[in-house]
């Protein structure tokens, strides 16, 4: 039997780099506040794994980094949206939307035969 | 500020050392890159997540970041050289030498040969494509290459241009002719 774990795990493939990229369109934020931002919404179940995706999207050229002094601690590595990034999550945010909505149609009930 | 930069190493509780340990084993088989960015990242999290001073609850902040394995599973596994892509840029180089040889010959078709080579070996190395360091010493010898070819027709050419000097003509007369 599928394992609820293993449900969610598969529906957040592919899903979790737009909800990063999401959460960039707000501002630049560094590490400890995009975990907090997600975990906080339910959207990432083990911290760590949030920097080998950010990592991917350095390299895709979809978030910019760059170092700051913090007042508080060591230097903060600070993630931001970089222009190829804000396009494809207007790309996904045009898909997911209709896409959604039909996911929620086949699934509900009163379209069951 | 730089994009890499090394964040001070700090004295880590016995457990945060043992995780760091073992996450750097897990990602052994990871992109060199994606494997220092994200070791950097982690050392990040956990200098902000723990206080300076004190346990803090550490085991609470190791969990928060999951196992070893998962981040590793989320990395990007390290893409080994493909033999063939080896042999074509072993082949510009080998080239690159050709054209050395090619020198002794005739200097015009060494230049013309070395610089399709060198200029696509340069190209391709500025693209990222294939083995940079490869790719480069191919380059570097077509541009030697290049040099010497164009100091040698340089030399050549005043020698080419100008017809050999004639001296005087002397008729002979000859009064035995009948």
């Amino acid at each position: 039997m599928v394992s609820h774990d293993n449900i969610r795990a598969q529906m957040r493939k592919g899903i979790l780099e737009y909800c990063v990229l999401a959460l960039l369109r707000g501002g630049p934020a560094y590490g400890l506040e995009i975990t907090e931002g997600l975990s906080g919404q339910g959207l990432l179940d083990s911290d760590g794994t949030l920097y080998a995706l950010l990592s991917r999207l350095r390299k895709q050229g979809w978030v910019e980094t760059w170092w700051r002094e913090s007042a508080s601690g060591p230097p903060r590595r600070y993630y931001a949206l970089s222009p190829d990034g804000a396009a494809a999550l207007n790309t996904f945010v045009d898909l997911w939307v209709p896409f959604s909505q039909s996911v929620t149609r086949a699934i509900s009930e009163e379209q069951a035969p | 500020m730089s994009k890499h930069r090394k964040v001070a190493e700090p004295e880590y509780h016995p457990l945060v050392r043992a995780y760091l340990t073992d996450l750097e084993r897990a990602l052994t088989g990871t992109e060199p890159d994606e494997r220092e960015d994200i070791m950097i990242a982690v050392r990040e999290h956990l200098q902000e997540a723990l206080p300076p001073e004190g346990d803090g609850d550490v085991q609470a902040v190791l969990e928060s970041l999951g196992p070893v394995e998962r981040i590793s599973r989320e990395a990007s596994p390290s893409t080994p050289e493909e033999p063939s892509r080896r042999a074509g840029d072993l082949g510009f180089v080998l080239s690159g030498a050709l054209s050395i040889v090619l020198l002794a010959l005739n200097p015009f078709v060494a230049l013309f040969f070395a610089m399709i080579i060198g200029s696509t070996a340069f190209f391709l190395s500025r693209r990222g494509s294939g083995n940079r360091g490869l790719l480069r010493v191919a380059a570097g010898l077509c541009a030697a290459t290049v040099l010497v070819s164009v100091v040698w027709i340089v030399a050549l050419l005043p020698a080419r241009s100008n017809p050999p000097e004639v001296g005087p003509t002397h008729s002979v007369e000859s009064g035995d002719r009948p």
